[in-house]
């Protein structure tokens, strides 16, 4: 494949190690909007944009919708294209939150890095779901829906507390501390240089045929998902580990229960259980807790792992 | 037993990135940032062969970049139905053939170009969406870059992290004739980077890369990094599969590991010693010993002993580095790090590690800029949509509006009339955070001949300083640095704020024996004066703390004579009342005195308040003294 025309990239079931994000991401793509997207803190180089793209790419055969530090508002919320606006004859140039829309999740790499005017922009549609567009001449309100999908770097500073309540799980990523499995990582990603500049790859189609049967796995746990619902057992413990944690608002209890219903769905089962909300709790309630809502960085503890356990008991 | 010098090292680096471009980012440390053009060159060369136009473009990063210079801009042309022309930014690899970026000094790189190198710099993917272009590309750039080790503290270490290729380069001078900074690269290299493709990465070698990291290491960058040079230096050498010995080449050759320096003729380390281990308990794969010598015969003019290379015309010569150095290397006994001083160490690749850090909150975000007025903001680096009528981007908002002229006034080219410019075009200037406040601190290093700490009273007004992100001048009067002739001087400098190292250098004692006490008042009078006078002045807060105990030895004109003063009388005190007087006149100005009291010349400090119209404090003589950590 040739390079910059394509965008090869590492097929996500060749990456290695990671596998708590990669089953966020597929928990999240799953219940789509209603949980809300992931947002994904970490230290550098752990391939937070690497997985995220890999994922995508194996979804939807293309890179995400990305809004990229660069951006400015014009092309974020839409524009005119310009030839068409010179001769008279404008033709609207969608923006990339209406690409997400359609495409159902938009990727902010280093999104700590964004534009506060950028972000009030994105905060708007992402509460109410509709993009509003009153500018220059447009007057229109498209109804959007998107996963919000998004990397940072803690040590480029905090993100605001209402951008950071809009992404529905949490995951610190950090690097994988066993040598093994990182020389392992290492070779995988050298043959990737080697491969990817070749004609015809068949270590790529191999991976890309992986990636297919994983599609297919996760497409059809997304079918089931529509026909579960969270029980009560689950809506009570859900609630139970937001009280336990005292997480601000409400909106952590409702996504660990519509991630655990994506769990249990990716899980084969029609029936979400308590340990699919332990599983889900801490991403779903790390970034919310009132004490670190304003700090750089989100830890889960051994103390808090005790506290869920007390909560729910490891089956 | 054979060392690498540091153009066989450099050479060699550059010569690894040159063969694989996934090694985009290169930190040359310690470089003379004047050498680092040659040095881009001496890549493009490799790259793309003798013929220029076969050669990747170079480009020079500097510190005055905006954003629209780097991604693109909007451009009007004379063409009635196409009022508009999209010039593609230096960094738009979309639009552009990959270059060679350089970077002379990375703390002075501009934010819009820090952000970009975030954004570029070792990405498998690049998006552009500004001003209704939108583009994807795969960067394909190589980034050269320089830094000093000691300033690896003020740079953020996001930004540090894509340089993952290090390579110690002090020390590097160009010959005066020819220009010349390395030798030409070998054929060996050329038909290697001419062909391309990767060797294959052994298992042993992952491991060894993986004993060789250590696991604290931040990522995976630094484990890829060290693989990408050591699979380079298999294919520089035509081999077909990079082993472990690859591994510990590339190693010493960025200044990881110190056995390629000191190995023998056997291959063995010279003194015994193995690679450390790194990783508790001594993988299996850091106990390999080993394999190989770097690559000597490869390197150009190796053939002709380490200390000589050939130029151009087969004349051999002397390495303009000179002798050979110490491998840049940890300790290969022990881990690296005075971690004790917090100073980095000579020869360890990612001096980030160790260094103290001294940047600014969020190096790479965007300021607050929050109840500034026009003149109290940075230079411009962007616009964005404007929120007031303060401030506005005149052609950026002309430029806004000509989108709309032939749908707001469909016969608008065939008429001669003015531009139709609404609300909704009005663009403003985004600038660099920039404070409008100023310390300036005046500190007389005589007067810390007696038992007291000055960090005490200073320490509100370094508090301030640091709060608001204030710009820094110092003068520094009666330091002295062996230099008698000198200290008839004041001495003054500028930072950006306080976290400058400089500042607390300022700050150690180093009293001498002379007082040109009238000179640096007139020094900081001339600091003053540049920021809060002229024109749209910077600075609307200035502060100015002199810190004396009011004696003066140096007359004004002794000062700037450099003549030692015959007979002084009090023609230096009455010299420092002059220049306060001159202080005083200064409007956005206010300044404090502090005073070692209590002291029997106590009088001369309180007289030289009344000068400059400030109050005066008086350092606590119970001031507790080790508080230097303050500032």
């Amino acid at each position: 494949m040739a390079e910059g025309t394509n965008f090869p990239l590492l097929p996500y079931s060749y990456i290695v190690g990671q596998d708590q994000l990669k089953w966020l991401l597929e928990v999240d793509y799953v219940m789509r909007s209603s949980v809300g997207g992931v947002l994904i803190s970490g230290e550098r180089g752990t391939a937070k944009s690497t997985i995220v793209r890999s994922f995508a790419n194996m979804i939807n055969e293309k890179l995400p919708v990305t809004l990229p530090i660069n951006a400015t508002d014009g092309r974020v919320i839409g524009d005119w294209d310009i030839k068409s606006l010179a001769s008279g004859d404008p033709e609207e140039k969608p923006g990339l939150l209406e690409k997400a829309g359609k495409a159902g999740m938009l990727y902010i790499d280093e999104v700590n890095l964004l534009d506060d005017h950028i972000i009030n922009l994105i905060l708007d549609v992402a509460s109410t779901n509709v993009l509003v567009v009153q500018r220059e001449g447009m007057d229109k309100e498209i109804p959007v829906s998107f996963s919000l999908v998004g990397t940072m770097n803690p040590e480029e500073g905090a993100l605001r507390p209402q951008l950071l309540d809009r992404f529905g799980l949490f995951m610190e990523m950090k690097a994988v501390p066993d040598p093994h499995i990182r020389a392992e990582i290492l070779r995988r990603v050298l043959r990737f240089d080697a491969e990817r500049n070749r004609d015809h790859s068949g270590w790529l189609d191999e991976g890309r045929w992986q990636d297919n049967q994983r599609k297919a796995d996760i497409e059809s746990a997304k079918s089931s998902a529509e026909y579960i619902e969270p029980t009560d057992e689950v809506v009570d413990l859900c609630a139970a580990v937001a009280a336990e944690f005292d997480v601000v608002g409400h909106r952590a209890e409702i996504v660990m229960a519509r991630a655990a219903c994506a769990a249990a769905a990716l899980d084969g089962r029609f029936t979400p259980a308590s340990n699919d909300v332990r599983l889900v709790a801490p991403h779903a309630i790390m970034h919310r807790r009132h004490k670190p809502a304003y700090t750089d960085k989100f830890e889960w503890t051994q103390a808090d792992a005790e506290s869920l356990a007390q909560v729910i008991p490891a089956v | 037993m054979r060392a690498l010098d540091v153009t066989e090292r450099v050479s060699t680096v550059l010569a690894c990135v040159a063969l694989d471009p996934h090694l985009s980012g290169v930190l040359l440390l310690d470089l003379d940032p004047v050498l680092l053009f040659p040095l881009a060159t001496w890549l493009a060369e490799l790259i793309g062969g003798r013929l220029r136009d076969d050669q990747p473009p170079v480009l020079d990063l500097g510190g005055r970049h905006t954003e629209e210079a780097l991604w693109g801009r909007l451009v009007p042309t004379r063409h009635g139905r196409d009022p508009l022309r999209w010039v593609p930014g230096v960094l738009d690899g979309h639009a552009s053939r990959p270059g060679i970026v350089m970077v002379p000094d990375l703390t002075r790189l501009s934010l819009p170009a820090a952000r970009a190198a975030v954004a570029l710099v070792g990405a498998d993917v690049a998006h552009l969406e500004r001003s209704r272009q939108s583009s994807t590309w795969r960067p394909r750039d190589r980034w050269l870059a320089t830094l000093r080790r000691q300033d690896a503290g003020t740079v953020s270490r996001h930004l540090l992290d894509r340089f993952s290729v290090r390579v110690d380069a002090a020390g590097l001078v160009t010959e005066l004739r020819g220009r010349r900074t390395l030798p030409p690269p070998t054929p060996r290299w050329q038909h290697a980077v001419r062909t391309g493709g990767y060797p294959v990465f052994s298992a042993e070698a992952a491991e060894r890369v993986e004993a060789l990291v250590s696991v604290g290491a931040p990522g995976l960058r630094r484990d890829l990094a060290l693989a990408r040079v050591a699979r380079a230096l298999a294919g520089l050498a035509g081999e077909p599969e990079a082993q472990a010995g690859h591994v510990d080449r590339a190693a010493a050759f960025i200044g990881l590991w110190p056995v390629a320096g000191a190995l023998a003729a056997d291959g063995n380390p010279a003194d015994g010693s193995h690679p450390p281990d790194v990783l508790p308990g001594a993988s299996a794969a850091s106990r390999l010993p080993p394999t190989d010598l770097p690559a000597g015969p490869d390197f150009p003019g190796h053939s002709a002993g380490p200390h000589s290379s050939t130029n151009g015309n087969g004349h051999v010569k002397a390495v303009p580095a000179g002798k050979p150095e110490p491998l840049p290397s940890t300790p290969a006994s022990g881990t690296p790090g005075p971690a004790d001083s917090g100073t980095p160490v000579p020869g360890v690749p990612y001096p980030e590690d160790d260094a103290v850090p001294r940047r600014v909150a969020d190096p790479l975000r965007f300021g607050w800029e929050r109840g500034k007025t026009g003149a109290a903001r940075g230079y411009p680096i962007g616009t964005e949509r404007a929120r007031d009528l303060n401030d506005v981007a005149v052609v950026s908002t002309l430029l806004e509006a000509l989108m709309h002229q032939v749908e707001r006034c469909p016969g608008h080219y065939q008429e001669s009339h003015p531009l139709h410019v609404r609300v909704a075009d009005l663009r403003s200037y985004r600038r660099v955070p920039w404070t409008g406040h100023m310390l300036v601190l005046v500190l007389d290093h005589t007067c810390r001949a007696i038992d007291w700490d000055w960090l005490v009273p200073l320490a509100p007004y370094l508090s301030w300083a640091y709060a608001t992100r204030a710009q820094v001048g110092v003068v520094e009067v009666g330091a002295t640095d062996g230099d008698p002739a000198g200290e008839l001087r004041a001495s003054e400098f500028r930072v950006r704020n306080l976290l400058d190292p400089r500042v607390e250098e300022a700050l150690e004692p180093r009293p001498g024996r002379a007082t040109p006490l009238g000179h640096g008042l007139t020094l900081a009078a001339a600091i003053l004066r540049h920021d809060t006078q002229q024109g749209g002045a910077p600075v609307t807060d200035a502060r100015l703390v002199v810190v004396t105990d009011g004696r003066a030895n140096v007359p004004l004109a002794n000062s700037q004579s450099g003549i030692p003063p015959a007979n002084v009388g009090q023609r230096a005190i009455h010299d420092a009342e002059i220049a306060a007087r001159a202080i005083r006149g200064l409007h956005r100005v206010h300044s404090v005195v502090i005073d070692p009291w209590p002291r029997a010349s106590g009088h001369l400090a309180t007289a030289l308040a009344a000068e400059l119209a400030a109050p005066i404090k008086h350092a606590s003589p119970d001031a507790p003294r080790g508080t230097r950590g303050a500032a």
